[in-house]
């Protein structure tokens, strides 16, 4: 094995993930640093200390392995892989991802203006501009201490996991991941300022060892409380790496009864990197919770977005939006589960696709039988920018309920002749009415961020990647 | 009469109306034209004078918004054949935005959305078009202020995205907001009064008196309506009644009082006996 597998990347000549995850090697998953895997010669349970945190509860991490141990690493004619193939992330990188930490301080480059970090998480070792540490607001606490939230952890990595029981490679990334941390925002806090969650991936000049880490990030927000939370996952590039680098956080956020959490997330990594990342949110009585995501960086990106509606009154609005451009091929999966009565969830998300690019959203709302009186609503539009780049619109609706009231719409198109029409009759050139559409394609939903701070910052950081793309 | 429909109109005008200018602004001749292979103006004829309010009256079909989208440019609409003058030019050979800029302003029956870009942002953008050097953000700020005090438009529009969640007489009224700032020398309203209450329709209609009144060049302007109602504030010098693709008879504003009372039936049955009056 190891020398006769394919190559994903062009560069390297690493061995599948499949034919490395024996038995064996399961069993070790999370329990024991590995040694770093070279293509041609595995090492297997070279041990080596590990100071990172390991968040994921030994339960979890048992109940992974004996799925692995019975379930293979699907391939791209898995129902859920089938627009995204696997061999597009380089899983086997995370056995070697001592590189992870996970820090409070210093920080890399500042966030919005008035924010506060919380904590930041390292891949790589590559130099970070430092920035003031502001204490902490009251009532908010960041820690890496998986004891002292053992009941919060064994609850979101449990029973409120199960539905990733299928799942062979989140089992996967569950057992291999390490650090993170848990974020609490106390019961009754309300908080002005925006707190910001740092990932920060450095890529080195002229290094031959590849990059990966699978942090895992808990946010609880407490009963009453409500906070704007931006997760912040930037780079620094310091020439070309050799590529194979991989990032696959996990990211659960609860949000407890009369509780509201705005939550906003910015994926730009480098294209040496493969994105997999998995949000969570579990809703909890009359919870509210906007969620932003903008997936704009990576060369593959895939993010799986599962808003989880367990108790009566709770209300989501989820915006996204994904922008493909080059070669990069981005994936948007999104899960709308109403597992209780008189829950709203309206989720709207828009992608883009230009030059040779491909961008695929793929969602969900599913409705459990005493799920009465959901109000559920799925929205994704497309806009394609050149002759060949594709996007691709895979809505579905699962409802078991029978007194609901659930919509979804798809859409894939150009420029709309009308709006365009519009500008023009106005005087506006062909060209920069174009331009004007685009742009305002993403601010429709930057708009959607309900934090000034966080919006502008936001706008800031969009209107610089959309300035490279049109 | 000075704006018959016949294609020598121009030549037999004697308007007081317009007797700074020799020229017509506009000029529409035998104009044949549809859209997806369906022929709606019929070989249509109509003049219009520097600063003159002329109606266009008529039934559903008979091609009143046709007209509009064709002298604006819309893509979707073909011109078989016939001619359109805008101050002297060919306006056909024009892109729309070409057209906006030489003067020409359509207020849209059905305005679009256009979520993300704010009316601020579009309407500086449109107006700096049309000038050498843009305006400074500033004085932009105060001149769209002063035009929205004008039509009862509350301060919040300005950072509004453009149409997005407006209601219909919103949506209109902004319509009107972008005739005030653009200054065209011809406005075009599609049906502007369509939707509005009486309280909304003075408003706007005083709204478009007034910029008349205020601008430096007075705009002419074509109004498309099924209504008499707006015709009673704006006034027009002319009243043209199309049906089936032509215009088949103008008048005075006394003709869209006549409408009024007895239906287009009237004007339509008179029409098949005596075409082009």
């Amino acid at each position: 094995m190891g020398n006769a597998a394919k190559s994903y990347g062009e560069e390297t000549n690493q061995v599948r993930l499949g034919e490395l995850l024996s038995t064996d090697l399961i069993s070790q998953l999370g329990t024991v640093q590995l040694g770093t895997v070279q293509p041609g010669a595995v090492q297997r349970g070279a041990v080596q200390k590990s100071t990172s945190t390991r968040l994921v509860p030994q339960e979890a991490i048992k109940n992974a392995q004996a799925i692995l141990k019975k379930t293979a690493i699907p391939n791209a004619s898995h129902e859920l892989w089938r627009q995204t193939a696997p061999d597009l992330f380089p899983l086997e990188a995370l056995l070697q991802a001592e590189s992870v930490e996970s820090r409070v301080e210093p920080f890399g480059k500042n966030g919005p203006v008035g924010s506060v970090n919380v904590g930041r998480v390292n891949v790589g070792s590559a130099p970070v501009e430092e920035s003031e540490l502001l204490p902490l607001p009251p009532g908010v606490e960041w820690s890496q201490d998986a004891k002292a939230s053992d009941e919060l952890l064994r609850d979101v990595f449990g029973p409120q996991s199960s539905d990733l029981d299928t799942d062979a490679i989140a089992q996967f990334v569950a057992c291999t991941s390490r650090a993170g941390g848990i974020l609490r925002v106390k019961a009754g806090t309300k908080l002005a300022v925006p707190l910001r969650m740092l990932q920060w991936f450095g890529t080195e000049r002229q290094t031959t060892q590849s990059r990966a880490g699978a942090p895992v990030f808990v946010v609880s927000v407490e009963s009453g409380a409500s906070c704007t939370l931006l997760e912040d996952l930037d780079s620094s590039v310091f020439g070309e790496s050799s590529g194979g680098n991989f990032y696959a956080p996990r990211v659960e956020v609860v949000v407890a009864e009369k509780a509201r959490c705005e939550f906003v997330s910015v994926q730009r990594l480098p294209t040496d990197v493969a994105y997999l990342g998995r949000h969570r949110f579990h809703l909890m009585k009359d919870a509210e919770l906007r969620s932003v995501h903008m997936s704009v960086g990576a060369s593959v990106s895939r993010l799986d977005l599962d808003c989880k509606l367990y108790e009566t009154g709770a209300h989501a609005d989820l915006y996204s939006l994904y922008l493909a451009n080059g070669e990069r091929h981005v994936d948007l999966h999104t899960t709308q589960r109403h597992l209780a009565p008189h829950c709203r969830s309206n989720l709207y998300c828009k992608g883009a696709a230009t030059d040779e690019a491909r961008a695929v959203y793929f969602g969900f709302i599913r409705v459990a039988e005493h799920a009465q009186k959901t109000d559920a609503y799925q929205k994704n539009r497309n806009l394609l920018l050149s002759d060949s780049a594709r996007a691709d619109a895979i809505p579905n609706l699962e409802i078991l309920a029978n007194d609901v009231k659930c919509s979804h719409g798809a859409s894939v198109g150009q420029v709309g002749t009308e709006e365009l029409f519009y500008l023009m009759s106005r005087g506006i050139s062909r060209a920069e009415a174009e331009r004007i559409l685009v742009q305002a394609f993403f601010e429709d939903l930057v708009g959607k961020i309900e934090n000034p701070f966080v919006k502008s910052y936001v706008e800031e950081v969009v209107s610089g990647i959309f300035a490279t793309v049109v | 009469m000075s704006t018959q429909t016949s294609s020598d109109s121009s030549s037999a005008r004697t308007s007081t109306k317009s007797m700074d200018h020799s020229s017509p602004l506009l000029t529409v001749k035998n104009l044949v034209a549809g859209i997806e292979g369906r022929e709606i103006l019929k070989g249509l004829n109509l003049s219009i004078n520097p600063g003159e309010v002329h109606a266009i009256m008529g039934p559903n079909g008979s091609g009143k918004s046709t007209l509009s989208k064709v002298l604006a440019g819309h893509p979707s609409y073909k011109v078989a054949s016939g001619e359109v003058l805008f101050d002297g030019q060919n306006l056909l050979d024009f892109e729309p935005d070409e057209r906006a800029r030489q003067g020409l302003f359509l207020a849209f029956q059905y305005p679009q959305e256009i979520p993300g870009v704010s009316i601020m942002n579009f309407l500086r953008t449109a107006l700096n078009t049309r000038r050498e050097k843009d305006m400074p953000v500033l004085e932009f700020r105060k001149l769209l202020q002063e035009k929205m005090e004008m039509l009862e438009m509350d301060k919040s529009f300005a950072t509004r995205f453009v149409n997005d969640g407006f209601s219909g007489g919103e949506k209109k009224r902004n319509e009107i907001l972008q005739m005030a700032v653009l200054e065209p020398r011809l406005a075009v309203l599609d049906e502007t009064d369509s939707g509005l209450d009486i309280d909304a329709l003075k408003i706007v209609a005083s709204g478009v008196n007034r910029i008349r009144e205020e601008s430096k060049n007075k705009p002419a302007v074509l109004v498309i309506t099924h209504y008499h109602r707006i015709l009673e504030h704006l006034k027009p010098d002319f009243v043209h009644v199309l049906h089936d693709g032509q215009i088949v008879r103008s008048g005075t504003r006394d003709l869209a009082l006549e409408l009024e009372s007895l239906g287009y039936d009237w004007i339509t049955d008179s029409a098949l006996s005596a075409p082009n009056n």
